[in-house]
């Protein structure tokens, strides 16, 4: 429970200045994503996804900040490691959804297939922040219960068992 | 202290020494064993994750009907929860209209998503089949529920804050959503029946 209300309290403030770096960021990713393809083009016309990819990078970073059970220096290696893998991620989908949506204009995908494309391509949006951060510090935070190893509270930000120092 | 009270004393603190050295030994040993069976058990929890995306967003794109009836569904609770509420809405297709506020209901609006990472992350975590069963039923009500709460809430920012409403649906709503699924899969493992270890092998146990 603890971790989160520290949860929340971290996403909260670093909402802000996600909300503010968002249109800054989101012409980085396709900028990069256009480059990468060869393509030039005007970056204003580029629709931006609809959960933006700034506030899935501060849902990241606060759920570092949050898993106090993780040693400090292993934090601030998954912040900045996560962070890295989180933005590559936003470029490679980025760039498949563009190359997807070129294809699509010289000949259309079949409903089912576009459908597909377009849930592949928001899976960063909803599983990007859980996983990268179940790998660098699920180790650490994720509870054990279903193993037979339940700590006392069950979840992440309960006391440390012995094996996890 | 007599020689023998000496050595007898010396021979409890020996013993209590040996055991606490024997603890010390068996804690040390259950650090090193622990942290690659830790990282064994995250990689494969992550792994049944993705496979279970996979399996979804294939699944989904076959079936747009989901999606469809997802969308449906939910214009049709908010629509419920706002009569309860005294008001009028009129609805036409997937907008709902309350006086002059309008939203439009769009497969990202509905529950699906964070009714299917919840599910998933059930169904990859190990556990108990039945409570696994009782927290994805659970999980579909309450996330159901949740949904409507956050539309009615978002409608109402609409309405008295329409400058907000961007900030207030992408940054507060998204993370409160990514927060109720992360507080409920903590809440179904924190009260999942406890599994038995399996028993240790025994050692005098003839060979075969």
């Amino acid at each position: 429970m603890r971790w989160l209300l520290r949860f929340i309290a971290w996403a909260t403030l670093l909402a802000l200045p996600c909300f503010w770096l968002d249109a800054a960021y989101v012409r980085m990713l396709a900028g990069v994503s256009l480059r990468l393809l060869g393509l030039g083009g005007d970056l204003g016309r580029i629709p931006p996804p609809d959960i933006p990819p700034s506030h899935v990078l501060g849902v990241y970073a606060a759920m570092c900040l949050a898993s106090t059970r993780a040693p400090l220096a292993r934090r601030i290696v998954a912040v900045a490691a996560g962070l890295a893998a989180m933005v590559a991620l936003e470029i490679a989908t980025g760039t498949l959804a563009m190359h997807w949506a070129i294809e699509s204009a010289r000949a259309p995908a079949s409903p089912a297939l576009h459908r597909l494309r377009d849930y592949a391509t928001s899976l960063p949006a909803w599983l990007g922040a859980p996983a990268v951060w179940l790998l660098m510090l699920g180790r650490w935070e994720l509870p054990r219960a279903a193993r037979g190893v339940r700590t006392s509270r069950g979840g992440p930000g309960g006391p440390a068992s012995p094996t996890s120092r | 202290m007599s020689r023998r009270g000496r050595r007898s004393g010396a021979g409890a603190r020996s013993a209590v020494n040996a055991r606490s050295a024997a603890n010390a030994r068996s804690a040390a040993s259950a650090r090193a064993a622990a942290p690659g069976d830790d990282r064994g058990h995250v990689i494969g929890f992550v792994v049944r994750l993705g496979a279970g995306w996979a399996i979804a967003t294939v699944v989904l794109a076959l079936v747009p009907q989901i999606e469809g009836s997802m969308v449906a569904g939910t214009v049709a609770s908010v629509a419920a929860a706002i009569r309860l509420a005294g008001m009028r809405p009129e609805i036409a297709g997937n907008m709902i209209h309350v006086g002059a506020t309008g939203l439009r209901i769009i497969p990202e609006c509905t529950p699906m998503m964070p009714f299917l990472m919840f599910a998933i992350a059930l169904a990859a975590h190990p556990g108990d089949p039945r409570w696994k069963l009782i927290g994805i039923a659970a999980g579909a009500v309450l996330l159901w529920a949740f949904n409507v709460l956050r539309t009615l809430a978002l409608m109402a920012t609409l309405a008295r804050w329409p400058n907000a409403f961007r900030f207030v649906h992408v940054y507060l709503w998204q993370t409160v959503t990514l927060l109720a699924v992360a507080g409920l899969f903590l809440a179904w493992l924190r009260f999942a029946p406890r599994v038995p270890r399996a028993p240790a092998p025994r050692t005098d146990a003839p060979a075969a």
